[in-house]
């Protein structure tokens, strides 16, 4: 059967409760919603990009919910990160916790609070200034505790999504706001790299309660039943979303090459298996065979390869199988986000590896 | 089809909201427009902006964008990628090869990310033309001209399958070489 590659969709985060999500091996969703649960105020989500950080955060709001009003701000959805302000987060949060309000929890809300909702909604202070005369801030507190008071959870835990695509110095002023309101709502929120790793991540670490770095899934053959956990776990979202009752016996070691090829990073999983289902779909075959992988690889190995600049190399060679701590910093906050090195939990504390994809240019020594 | 093509190919049809096609310099710009179009899949209604903004609407029409900001065209669809999410048809963006748009890419992570492996190089694009032809018959039974006259004859059923086979065949007899 000719299958449809474009719904493995991997630049697209699940939502909450969505029956598309499998539960990664080891940690997840489930595990930040524990901490929550158990009385942590504030949790910061890091990690590899298309790790699945906008996922697990999804599927933290799913499990929260019950105990707590969770509500998930997206704020990359509806602002422009690039010249977000303080203002336009608190208003943002504070229309999204009045919109579960209405909508999944069916609450009536006081006709004060209505009116001034209703007037930002109509014409935010980005757009007239002047027009909203309390502060966001005082706008977001007086919802956050009208919800959280008339709901049966009686809490409210916000799950902020979007922040890693700001200016540094702009996620940090904003992630300084929103840790303000802790002890008025939980807060979980997706940091970039550079506030959780490294010199500059003292404030953001010492404001939270636990960080929660999403590491790459193990996948390599050497490691053991953690790796092939993690190829399972990657095998069963392409099964999921593909929409099949079972993996054909022919697909699977294509999908497990494309794990490991992957580093255990989703998106770049899904990306592989896409493009080799969609070569094979150029070579007028219905499924996929090792070419239609390897073509895939290769257009991924030359996009890292594009990635590197000098220096990066010889790094990468001293760093595979250590904690890579060794790296100076700007560059291991570089390569660490953009995925060129992927950090793995394992019994013996966490290590780094190069991304399995630059075999090549290490084995070579390619120059940018 | 060289292995470059076949990635602009492949990308086209792979459901990315977005992807990036290099250019060398702009006498060369059109002619790659022209490749772009000549594998687009027939039935899409492209459209070409300069203004970044058009990114963000129309979501199921395919868009070349080539913009005169480059790199503040990559800092915009960066920033604001997952407006680009929901779109059926995607954004073609043209970046100067080594330009400021391809630095800027560079250090955009969450966008480069998502253009992982989605990135035609032309100037790498040679074509076995012999090759191509000899794999096309393999897979088909018959050269590209006698099987796109099946086709156009109605003698091949329209599936999926046969779709696929006519884009490559179209190709393979219209251009040999799409550089």
């Amino acid at each position: 059967m000719a299958y449809d590659w474009t719904r493995l969709a991997p630049h697209r985060p699940l939502k909450p409760r969505d029956p598309l999500h499998v539960r990664r091996p080891g940690d997840g969703g489930d595990e930040i919603a524990r901490w929550i649960a158990a009385g942590a105020d504030a949790v910061a989500i890091a990690g590899p990009v298309g790790s699945g950080k906008s996922t697990e955060l999804a599927w933290a709001a799913s499990s929260l919910w019950g105990r707590f009003v969770a509500v998930q701000v997206p704020l990359d959805k509806v602002l422009d990160m690039r010249r977000i302000t303080e203002d336009q987060v608190f208003l943002q949060v504070a229309g999204r916790i009045a919109a579960v309000a209405h909508g999944a929890l069916k609450l009536p809300l006081s006709a004060a609070l209505e009116e001034r909702l209703t007037r930002v909604r109509s014409a935010p202070p980005m757009l007239a200034p002047g027009v909203l005369t309390s502060p966001a801030r005082d706008l977001l507190l007086q919802t956050l505790r009208e919800v959280a008071e008339s709901s049966h959870q009686g809490e409210i835990a916000l799950l902020v999504d979007g922040l890693e695509k700001c200016a540094p110095s702009d996620a940090l002023q904003i992630a300084r706001a929103l840790l303000e309101l802790k002890g008025q709502a939980r807060i979980v929120l997706i940091a970039p790299f550079t506030l959780v790793v490294g010199s500059g991540a003292h404030e953001l670490l010492s404001s939270v309660d636990r960080l929660f770095f999403l590491h790459a899934v193990p996948v390599r053959q050497d490691m053991g039943a953690r790796g092939e956990a993690g190829r399972a776990f990657l095998r069963e979202i392409v099964r999921l979303r593909l929409d099949l009752s079972a993996l054909p016996d022919d697909l699977v070691p294509l999908l497990d090459q494309a794990a490991v090829a992957s580093g255990g990073v989703p998106r770049s999983f899904l990306q592989l298996v896409r493009a080799a289902g969609t070569y094979a779909a150029l070579g007028v075959r219905e499924t996929m065979m090792a070419e239609d992988l390897a073509e895939a690889m290769n257009d991924h190995i030359e996009s890292l390869e594009r990635l590197l600049v000098e220096g990066d190399i010889e790094e990468l060679r001293r760093a595979d199988g250590t904690t890579g701590v060794e790296i100076p910093e700007e560059r291991r906050l570089r390569l660490l986000s953009h995925g060129l090195l992927l950090e793995y939990k394992t019994e013996a504390g966490d290590v780094v590896h190069p991304a399995p994809l630059l075999e090549r240019a290490l084995r070579k020594g390619v120059a940018p | 089809m060289s292995r470059s093509t076949g990635t602009l190919w492949q990308q086209l049809r792979s459901g990315s909201p977005i992807c990036v096609v290099f250019y060398p310099h702009l006498a060369a710009l059109e002619r790659i427009v022209e490749t772009v179009m000549l594998l687009a899949p027939e039935e899409w209604d492209i459209d070409r902006a300069d203004d970044v903004e058009d990114a963000f609407r129309d979501p199921e029409i395919p868009l070349l964008l080539t913009t005169e900001d480059e790199a503040g065209a990559v800092e915009v669809l960066n920033g604001r990628r997952d407006q680009l999410e929901e779109r059926s048809a995607p954004v073609i963006l043209f970046l100067l090869k080594g330009g400021s748009g391809a630095r800027a890419l560079r250090e955009a992570e969450g966008l480069e990310s998502w253009v992982r492996g989605q990135q035609y190089d032309p100037e790498s694009a040679e074509i076995d033309v012999d090759q191509e032809r000899n794999d096309f018959k393999a897979a088909t039974g018959l050269p590209p001209e006698e099987w796109l006259a099946a086709w156009r004859h109605g003698r091949i059923p329209d599936t999926l399958k046969n779709n696929f086979a006519y884009q490559r065949a179209l190709l393979l007899t219209s251009r040999g070489d799409s550089t």
